[in-house]
């Protein structure tokens, strides 16, 4: 393979890894912030109790 | 209304009617009419709940958690695993097809007929439910402000079928914007006031404790019962299915985030609707559990949609109990000793108690009208303390905001229909493409064609009960099988197009009995429906595999 197109999958490669990477931080953000506010709910709910 | 009220009213829908005219675009017209690809991410998060959140949402919500609570909450729980899911799974294979509906997919992996089943559902659901949306804001505003039903539900109708057909979906998009901004700033208005209306030594924490002294602040209900319309399980489960099929399956949601400018500006569309959806809605039940804490200060009417009609001894008797619920919750407020504070806090509970024995006793009457009046007034409470309590200007604002929500539910739903019937249904049989100016010109008629459809059901919509559920209920009919039906695409091999077919008429028949002859509560009816159709199409498929779709029933010149 001619090294300038190694180097140009390799670049994309890693350009993909790190725009998948980035969702699954927008994923985990969202499953903690899904839990922070069954919390809250859970709080509200015990106010009552 | 005043007549400022009636300048802010005409002004703000004036504004948002020309930048709807405005933003009809010369170039790409035809596109942009059925398909905008020009919207960033958070552009779509806003559209998507834009039109998720219709007028109803914002007159029945808080009304509801008036009387109920928050427990309604946990009816959107299950949403952002469904985004999740919708983004990893759905978008990237609606981007890979370019296609217009998301429909068309269904052909690509099945064949016409499925396509056609799928389109037909949501067609007959979606049309219907936009009439809905047009007729419930109109009702609640005719009776409210004593105008004509007919014609509140004409002016909304004509006014939404004006700015739809001139610019399309991209036009939707972007009013959407002006719409959101006005509902956002009218509800939080409304909030800043009831809340600067409470007594003076009343503190945010004191009002949140006395509404969870009346139950109003039980969000979560943790048991397992099939018959409990919401709790944490029915939210989770069947809410989940019923958003995974509104967001991934309804044209008129799949529209919306197709017009993000790249698969990524799509996605992140998504999550941002998951992200504000949650708190957007709690905040909107919030306003009606404060709602009741301004009420214990004032004096609710025992009916608020017939607050004057009500018989002398039922009034006397609640009138007494007001005033004797707002004599303990001020004691309760300034007792100084533990016990004293939860003794109070008794008497408080037990007063609400009986202040809702004695309504329920009265609407269980018929307030004495007759048994032929609707007198549940759920709908009706909101737009009461808008009416009775907001300042001049204020009340326009919150008028402006309920034509806004219904509009922008509205124009969307109607973009839907015409994009389906034009994609699904002309362009696959008469070969022509779904772009062009001869496109465009159809689009228009199919557009005008659901829009009286949409307003005819509006007029002759009557006794819906709970409006908010009315809509839910309807979805819930058809939601599940179009799911199950994306379901078997997405994640089986090897299901054939017939086999989904005959499942899928099936499990339409079973929802039904489910519905109609079992009383099943509506949320479960997705997620039977979504699980039934692959679950049938693998027992079905053996028995047919000499008989599934061939490509050549495909018509030439089909997209």
């Amino acid at each position: 393979m001619h090294p300038k197109t190694s180097s140009a999958s390799e670049t994309m490669d890693e350009a993909k890894k790190h725009h998948r990477r980035d969702w699954r931080v927008w994923y985990a953000a969202l499953g903690l912030f899904w839990l922070a506010f069954v919390g809250l709910l859970i709080y509200l709910t015990a106010l009552g109790v | 209304m005043s007549a400022l009220d009636w300048l802010v009213f005409l002004g703000s829908q004036g504004l948002i009617l020309a930048y709807g005219l405005w933003s009809m675009s010369r170039k790409d017209q035809a596109e942009s009419y059925l398909r905008s690809r020009s919207q960033t991410g958070w552009m779509v998060g806003l559209s998507i709940m834009a039109t998720q959140a219709s007028a109803i949402t914002f007159l029945s919500a808080p009304g509801l958690a008036y009387r109920e609570g928050l427990g309604f909450i946990q009816f959107y729980l299950g949403l952002p695993l469904a985004m999740v899911l919708l983004s990893v799974v759905a978008l990237p294979i609606y981007y890979r097809l370019n296609v217009y509906t998301a429909y068309e997919y269904l052909e690509s992996r099945f064949d016409g007929r499925v396509r056609r089943l799928a389109a037909f559902l949501f067609l007959t659901q979606r049309g219907l439910a936009a009439g809905l949306t047009i007729y419930a804001p109109a009702l609640i505003l005719s009776t409210a402000l004593n105008w004509d039903l007919l014609w509140t539900s004409l002016l909304t109708g004509t006014v939404v079928l004006a700015y739809t057909l001139s610019g399309g979906s991209r036009a939707v998009a972007r009013t959407q914007m002006l719409q959101m901004s006005v509902i956002l700033s009218g509800m939080g208005l409304a909030g800043w006031w009831m809340f600067q209306s409470l007594p003076a030594h009343w503190s945010g924490t004191d009002a949140l404790q006395l509404s969870a002294l009346a139950g109003k602040t039980q969000a979560l209900v943790l048991r397992w019962d099939w018959n409990d319309r919401y709790s944490l399980w029915t939210g989770l489960i069947g809410g989940g299915f019923l958003m995974l099929s509104y967001f991934g399956t309804d044209q008129s949601q799949v529209q919306r985030y197709l017009g993000g400018q790249s698969l990524d500006q799509s996605r992140q569309g998504l999550l941002w609707n998951a992200f504000l959806k949650l708190p957007m809605q709690l905040l909107i039940l919030g306003l009606g559990v404060l709602m009741y804490v301004f009420y214990v200060f004032e004096t609710p009417p025992l009916n608020f949609k017939y607050p004057e009609q009500v018989p002398e001894s039922h009034q006397a008797a609640f009138d007494r109990e007001v005033l004797e619920r707002r004599r303990v919750a001020e004691a309760w407020q300034s007792a100084d000793t533990r016990e004293s504070k939860d003794r109070l806090g008794k008497s408080f509970k037990q007063s609400a108690h009986r202040l809702d024995s004695i309504r329920v006793l009265a609407q269980s009457q018929g307030l004495g009208l007759g048994t032929k009046e609707d007198v549940a007034d759920t709908n009706f409470i909101f737009i009461r303390f808008v009416l009775d309590f907001l300042p001049v200007g204020l009340v326009g604002l919150l008028i402006s905001m309920v034509f806004c929500a219904s509009m922008s539910s509205t124009s969307a739903e109607l973009s839907a229909l015409s994009t389906t019937t034009m994609v699904d249904f002309y362009a696959r049989y008469t070969g022509q493409s779904p772009e062009g100016p001869r496109a465009l010109r159809m689009g228009r008629l199919f557009t005008l064609a659901w829009g009286l459809y949409a307003l005819g059901f509006a007029l002759l919509a009557d006794r819906l009960g709970t409006l908010i559920e009315a809509v839910n209920v309807l979805g819930s009919l058809v939601y599940g099988t179009i799911l199950g039906i994306f379901l078997s695409a997405f994640f089986t091999k090897k299901l054939g197009g017939s086999a989904v077919l005959l499942a899928a008429l099936l499990t339409e028949a079973l929802v039904l009995v489910l519905y109609f002859g079992v009383n099943t509560p509506y949320l479960w009816l997705n997620a039977v429906g979504a699980l039934s159709v692959p679950l049938l199409g693998w027992f079905i498929q053996p028995w047919l595999s000499g008989l599934s779709s061939h490509p050549s029933q495909t018509p030439p010149g089909a997209s």
